[in-house]
């Protein structure tokens, strides 16, 4: 109950800073509206091809940045404030971000159905309930092992103090894998078979598949213990840089 | 006018000293420079595969488009990225008034403090990607294209400039709006395409687009002869234009500016 209370304070934080959130939604806007003007020049311009980078609007709205905001934590000493609370610096980071995804996302939402219906796209969407809710556990889980990957990137500054070289370079291996610039079914065999070795696809592209409806139950019962997999081992990665930065940190007066 | 050469050029001492001191940051900023432009050049190698011509650009013609664009754009980088970062900071924590008790102009002086020397070797990469391009594929360019090429980046360049100002100067209103200069970075990404490809955008996009678009695009058909005339002229106008109207535009704005206490 207490985290949903700091959710709610979060969300109203947001809320403030209406311009601010519209702007970021203008970022993650522009390349998924490129990449499909690209691919009209290609002679590909189908239903599906059309959903995904429409699809791919809302997942940059999800694509958390929370190693960004929270930089200086570590690198300005201000995580000796988050230390004396009575909370979790990762439950709070969780919560803390949260509404910055979800009020982008949603206008990500919005533009999918305005497109849809007013220039009466055709959208191709899973539309039975019990392919929704699992689309959705995907998606949820896909959020987290994002989080959690960027999370161990921010833990990173224990040792390196400025990440901003690190955060960038893993932005750029992000975006290929994740399929933010094509789909991933579209690249060779060898490659999709790298890729999908990496967390990166489980993080966006297998949710935005699951909400197209291009995922069989057999890709389910697959997806679904890797993204498990990756979480595990991501959040036991957090734990030990956690536990062995803190011993690292130093800031003002301490 | 030469007083403010001699001030860039003392600037330019200050900012190499900084280089020197933290070498380590030079080199790990220069890995990531370079990575972005591995990063263009990739995610331009998987939208062209299996094709081998869009929006009338072969393969080799849009992979020298994207060494041009991390040309142009590296070269923006060194000069003004770091200086339009610090924007919004120095403007949102009232550090402006110390800029404007300078005696110097205040536009230059937030345009050109810092120098981002770690961007050089990206520069150089994709010189060295595009002359190897240009070679391997047996396009000869005249001296005269060259020049040609030159002076129409020099004012892309002056017209990228112009816009992230225009668009900064809005802080002096909105000073929280410190994420425009996320938004401008994908906006120059646009330039990083054919300019035919925006043409079905409809009327009213392509044409607020256009400038933009040339400033990449038009250099680059100047190394394959096609480029045009009224695409020339237009960019020459609109870089000028927009130049003097950023100036106008600052002047304006700083009477709205409150600082941080009053």
């Amino acid at each position: 109950m207490r985290y949903f209370r700091i959710f709610l304070l979060f969300f109203e934080h947001v809320y403030q800073y209406r311009s601010r959130i519209f702007v970021w939604f203008l970022v993650s806007l522009l390349h998924p509206l490129i990449y499909l003007l690209f691919w009209s020049g290609r002679g590909i311009n189908t239903t599906g091809i059309i959903t995904y980078y429409l699809f791919y609007i809302i997942a940059g709205g999800f694509f958390v940045h929370v190693e960004e905001d929270a930089r200086p934590d570590i690198l300005e000493g201000q995580l000796s404030m988050y230390l004396m609370k009575p909370f979790s610096y990762l439950q709070l980071k969780f919560f803390s971000e949260l509404p910055w995804r979800m009020i982008q996302g949603s206008m990500g939402f919005i533009v999918l159905s305005f497109i849809a219906f007013v220039f009466a796209v055709p959208i191709r969407i899973v539309g039975l309930p019990h392919e929704i809710l699992l689309a959705i556990v995907i998606a949820f889980f896909g959020y987290c092992v994002m989080f959690m990957f960027k999370m161990i990137i921010l833990l990173t500054a224990f040792w390196t103090i400025d990440i901003s070289g690190f955060q960038q370079l893993s932005e750029m291996i992000v975006v290929i894998c994740a399929g933010f610039i094509m789909p991933i079914y579209a690249l060779s065999e060898p490659v999709q078979r790298i890729i999908y070795l990496t967390p990166f696809p489980y993080m966006i592209y297998f949710p935005v598949m699951a909400f197209m409806g291009n995922l069989s139950s057999s890709d389910y019962s697959r997806i679904f213990p890797v993204q498990v997999i990756w979480l595990v081992l991501f959040y036991g990665m957090y734990r030990t840089l956690w536990r062995k930065g803190i011993r690292k940190f130093t800031a003002v007066g301490i | 006018m030469k007083k403010l050469l001699k001030l860039w050029l003392a600037l330019v001492r200050i900012n190499f000293s900084n280089f020197i001191i933290y070498r380590g940051n030079f080199w790990g900023t220069a890995v990531v420079s370079l990575g972005w432009a591995v990063f263009s050049v990739v995610s331009m190698l998987l939208l062209i595969s299996n094709v081998t011509l869009i929006f009338g650009w072969t393969q080799v013609e849009l992979l020298i488009l994207t060494g041009v664009y991390s040309v142009i754009a590296g070269l923006f980088h060194i000069f003004f990225t770091a200086n339009f970062w610090h924007m919004p900071r120095i403007i949102h924590l009232g550090q402006l008034d110390g800029v404007l008790l300078k005696p110097v102009n205040s536009q230059f002086l937030l345009s050109v403090r810092y120098i981002n020397f770690p961007t050089f070797p990206r520069v150089i990469a994709a010189v060295l990607f595009i002359f190897y391009l240009l070679s391997s594929n047996n396009i000869e360019v005249t001296f005269l294209q060259w020049i040609y090429f030159i002076v129409l980046s020099l004012f892309g360049l002056l017209l990228f400039y112009s816009v992230w100002y225009i668009f900064m100067t809005i802080l002096l209103w909105q000073s929280h709006l410190t994420n425009l200069t996320d938004l401008l970075f994908r906006v120059m990404d646009t330039a990083k395409y054919p300019k035919e490809m925006y043409e079905n955008l409809g009327q009213y996009i392509s044409i607020f687009l256009l400038p933009f678009v040339l400033t990449i695009t038009l250099p680059t058909k100047v190394l394959f002869g096609r480029a045009s005339f009224a695409d020339a002229s237009i960019i020459l106008v609109v870089s000028v234009c927009l130049f003097f109207f950023s100036k106008f535009f600052w002047r304006y704005a700083l009477r709205h500016y409150t600082s941080a206490s009053s």
